[in-house]
């Protein structure tokens, strides 16, 4: 099973993320020598919190979080919550409490404060108004007066008080190693209230695990505060995860990241036992990200939550024990938890590495699967295999995000749809389609239709199970769009179904090797299209003429000198090892038609990967890396049988003269026959031959004058009694500089 | 010995085993096990997993990838397995011709504009993540 392909979108500052379902998503800015894993874990572990020595003002119900920053200052979610701590210090009696103003605490004993410090009173009988939190004013070994107080009775008994803290101390504060994280910030609230945090300590000290702060409250609510909830009662502190690893399509929309499509990994076999939790995998490749996600064996009767993964062994341990009967071979996917299916995650706007399970917009079901996202204008839109919703929102997509369906056409994969001008043109199962944003999408794709679904020409239809791996790309200087799908028994695609958007022409090509990926980029100014292939190779996309290969390189055509079944000899050839992978034609000659591929070189013997057909000979001449091509023309009727005696029927071809052999072969047909005609009598003149017995008539393309024509036979001959209709079709390859035809007129038909 | 055929690094190679009992096909004990050799040294081992269970009866295929480990050479496969008691082995051979590599075809790809430089960031079928710089030379 091919790797899964990866998704890419840019954050609002530049950086690239990258997703591909299977692994955490990755981030990348383009300075650092790779992508690392983007947003941070949260610490997994409390802090310990407690009072600290001496007697001061810090008083009250505490407790404390810890999280992460990176070198851009992203914050992590936060740690567990430590346990509430009332931070206090000996509790001490009151013997009296003054109606005065301010009122004056007598206390049991001597108190040992300082004016300055912070107590609390409580359950003071009488004058109540003692009862609180208060700076003090020491005024005897045993007084002290409460700053800003107003008595409001006698004192008739009772009360306690408790002097504050000098410091709060930290420690068992998480550690970490994770060379994202700058930063670690222990989060403490003020006392009466747990909804809003702040920073207390503020460390570049990773490794340490115990920390003190001295702030007070009033010095606390003056830092950076952290509140858990937004206004609106959204989770804000704690919407700061690591991006979901289980979602293969990143879409960048209004500064916030978009995640939907779950991945579905089903590689390979597995083994399961009645009553084990452990899960063997044959074929497989699982990762560590596949903890959490659920396991679904055919014939079970339920899915399984996998709880770990060994990667070495490739097992995984359930969360319980399998139920169902054992198999030992056994077909099974696994799949996020089915919850998700539906979700399209999102961040908070302007933190697109900060994620949470409750950032999610939920599509309806519909039966159909999402299979990506687009983002256009002002509108973010869900593609599925047959539908498409747009969703808008004005500033939060939780509260005024509207989804509202487009139209019952979609696309099959994410990498699939293409934007061109005004237009999103997008392959679906039912064919191609241009899309502008409304409520209907137009079918473009009927002169082709067949391509898509008709079942009696497997070789020319396109193999749906390998659609995960179709892509598309668009290629401005030639304004064509080529889908690359695979054809017949590929997975890669090795075809490409061509739009030009222009003119709303199409065909079909094939190529030698398969056509991997695509993307769209620059070269200086011009808008370049890159493709990707096997064998780790990165090609240009419509630049020069040989595929493959710089014409400069070496020998790219000549005659051969001789040949066996696996190789051709060219005595006066430069071959050099980037031949290898290449493909070699033979152009004319003894074997013309034949293409294979290059594997060997040693010296001016070039060897094909599969035996030739027919071994060519010191007749046969040859290209390398010529791009093949085929054009087949529609059926023509020659004219009416009065008219049959107009010696008239021609072919003729207008071209760009080559200054290197580059033949075009012409085959006739008539009728239905799927066979070109055989011709009987020989011609060489003026560019243009054929042999006797030979189905294919020969145009030389050197030839200076650009236009080359050649007589058809008339009704005087034997073959073509009784023809009616005619068709066309011009084979050949392209020489160093490619074959470039203007026109072709056929005389005698109508 | 069946040839499996020819392929470059880079590619997959199904390796094939129809479990048989005699002239009925069978599920074996455990999953056959295919040793990959080159000459008289042992590349690898790999379990092989069932191929559409529902429709066929012991067939089983693993999709080796020619990557790292791997060079331009033959290769022999020694696939065994048992049926009840009996234990069999069923052999091939593929042969690696030149013209690939062994992070095998780029499956994704994208093209990131920094103001230093031009990037093509590409997905390879071995799993891991190539970074071209400045496309061309410009």
């Amino acid at each position: 099973m091919p790797a899964f392909p990866d998704s890419y979108a840019q954050t609002a500052d530049g950086k690239l993320m990258i997703a591909d379902g299977m692994n955490p998503v990755k981030i990348w800015d383009g300075l650092s020598t790779a992508p690392i894993d983007a947003g941070l874990a949260a610490p997994t572990s409390a802090i310990t919190l407690a009072a600290g020595s001496g007697v001061g003002e810090i008083l009250g119900t505490y407790a404390a979080y810890l999280r992460f920053i990176d070198d851009d200052g992203n914050p992590s979610s936060l740690s567990p919550i430590s346990t509430i701590v009332q931070v206090e210090d000996a509790i001490g009696d009151i013997n009296d409490a003054t109606d005065t103003s301010p009122i004056e605490i007598t206390t049991s004993a001597s108190h040992g404060l300082t004016s300055g410090d912070v107590v609390r009173i409580e359950s003071v009988e009488g004058n109540t108004a003692s009862n609180g939190t208060w700076e003090v004013t020491v005024t005897g070994a045993d007084t002290f007066t409460l700053d800003g107080s107003i008595g409001n009775g006698a004192w008739t008994a009772g009360g306690y008080w408790t002097p504050g803290s000098a410091t709060i101390e930290y420690s068992d504060v998480p550690t970490t190693t994770n060379p994202k994280v700058a930063r670690k910030q222990i989060l403490r609230n003020t006392d009466g209230q747990f909804s809003v945090f702040y920073v207390d300590v503020d460390t570049d000290d990773l490794a340490g695990t115990d920390f003190t702060s001295s702030l007070t409250d009033d010095e606390l609510a003056d830092q950076t505060a952290v509140p858990l909830l937004s206004e609106d009662g959204a989770i804000l502190a704690n919407a700061n995860d690591p991006p979901p690893d289980y979602k293969c399509v990143l879409c960048n929309h209004s500064s916030r990241m978009f995640a939907a499509v779950d991945r579905i990994y089903d590689a390979g076999s597995v083994a399961v036992t009645s009553a084990s939790a452990t899960v063997s995998g044959f074929g497989t490749a699982w990762t560590p990200s596949l903890v959490g996600r659920y396991l679904y064996v055919d014939g079970a009767v339920k899915s399984y939550l996998i709880e770990s993964v060994n990667v070495s062994a490739q097992t995984l341990t359930l969360s319980e024990a399998y139920a169902s009967t054992t198999n030992l071979f056994a077909i099974y996917a696994i799949a996020p938890a089915p919850a998700n299916r539906r979700i399209i995650n999102y961040t908070r706007a302007g933190y697109e590495q900060s994620w949470s399970p409750t950032y999610g917009i939920e599509l309806q079901d519909d039966g159909d699967d999402i299979t990506g996202l687009m983002a256009k204008g002002s509108f973010l839109y869900i593609l599925e295999y047959r539908h498409i919703y747009r969703f808008t929102f004005q500033s939060d997509p939780a509260v005024d995000g509207f989804i509202y369906q487009s139209c019952q056409r979609g696309v099959v994969n994410n990498r699939c749809w293409v934007q061109v001008e005004d237009n999103t043109y997008m392959l679906d199962k039912d064919g191609i389609h241009a899309f502008g944003g409304g409520q209907e999408s137009e079918p473009i794709s009927p002169p082709i239709q067949k391509i898509f679904q008709t079942p009696d020409d497997s070789d020319r239809i396109v193999n749906w199970n390998a659609r995960d791996l179709f892509h598309a790309a668009h290629f401005p200087t030639e304004e064509v769009i080529r889908w690359f799908v695979s054809m017949g028994d590929n997975a890669f695609p090795r075809h490409a179904i061509v739009l030009h958007y222009r003119t709303k022409r199409w065909w079909t090509e094939e190529y030698p090797r398969a056509i991997t990926a695509s993307c769209l980029g620059l070269i200086g100014l011009a808008r370049t299209t890159f493709l990707g292939s096997e064998g780790y190779k990165v090609l240009v996309g419509s630049s020069g003429f040989l595929d493959g290969i710089d014409k400069n390189k070496g020998t790219m055509h000549g005659n051969v000198t001789s040949a066996d079944i696996c190789s051709v000899t060219d005595g006066a050839a430069v071959f050099t090892q980037e031949y290898i992978g290449l493909q070699i034609a033979i152009t004319g000659g003894k074997g013309v038609g034949q293409r294979r591929t290059i594997h060997f070189v040693l010296g001016t013997r070039l060897s094909v990967t599969d035996p030739w057909t027919v071994i060519p000979d010191s007749t046969s001449t040859y290209q390398v890396a010529g791009i093949s091509y085929q054009f087949r023309g529609t059926r023509y009727r020659w004219s009416d049988s009065q008219e049959e005696s107009d010696p008239s029927r021609k072919f003729a071809v207008l071209y760009k003269p080559s200054p290197t052999p580059s033949p075009m072969y012409l085959r006739v047909y008539h009728d239905q026959n799927t066979t070109p005609v055989r011709w009987k009598s020989a011609t060489n003149e003026q560019g243009v031959s054929v042999k006797s017995g030979d189905n294919q008539i020969r145009f030389d393309l050197t030839n200076v004058r650009g236009y080359l024509k050649q007589s058809l036979p008339d009704h005087l001959d034997d073959d073509i009694q009784g023809v009616r209709s005619v068709s066309f079709e011009m084979v050949g390859v392209g020489g160093d500089t490619g074959a470039k035809f203007f026109s072709f007129v056929i005389d005698g038909v109508r | 010995m069946a040839f499996l055929g020819r392929f470059k690094l880079g590619q997959y190679v199904p390796i094939p085993v129809a479990v048989m009992q005699g002239e009925e096909p069978a599920l074996p004990t455990s999953a056959p096990v295919a040793a990959i050799y080159q000459g008289q040294t042992k590349s690898e081992s790999k379990l092989l997993p069932i191929i559409e269970p529902g429709a066929v009866e012991g067939f089983f295929v693993y999709q080796l990838f020619l990557g790292f480990g791997y060079s331009v050479n033959y290769y022999n496969v020694a696939i065994q397995y048992k049926v009840g008691s009996s234990a069999h082995i069923v052999t091939h051979h593929f042969e690696i011709v030149s013209g690939g590599h062994i992070n095998g075809a780029v499956v994704s790809m994208t093209f990131y504009d920094r103001p230093q430089a031009d990037f093509v960031v590409e997905k390879l079928d071995g799993g891991f993540r190539s970074i071209g710089r400045n496309p061309r030379g410009t």
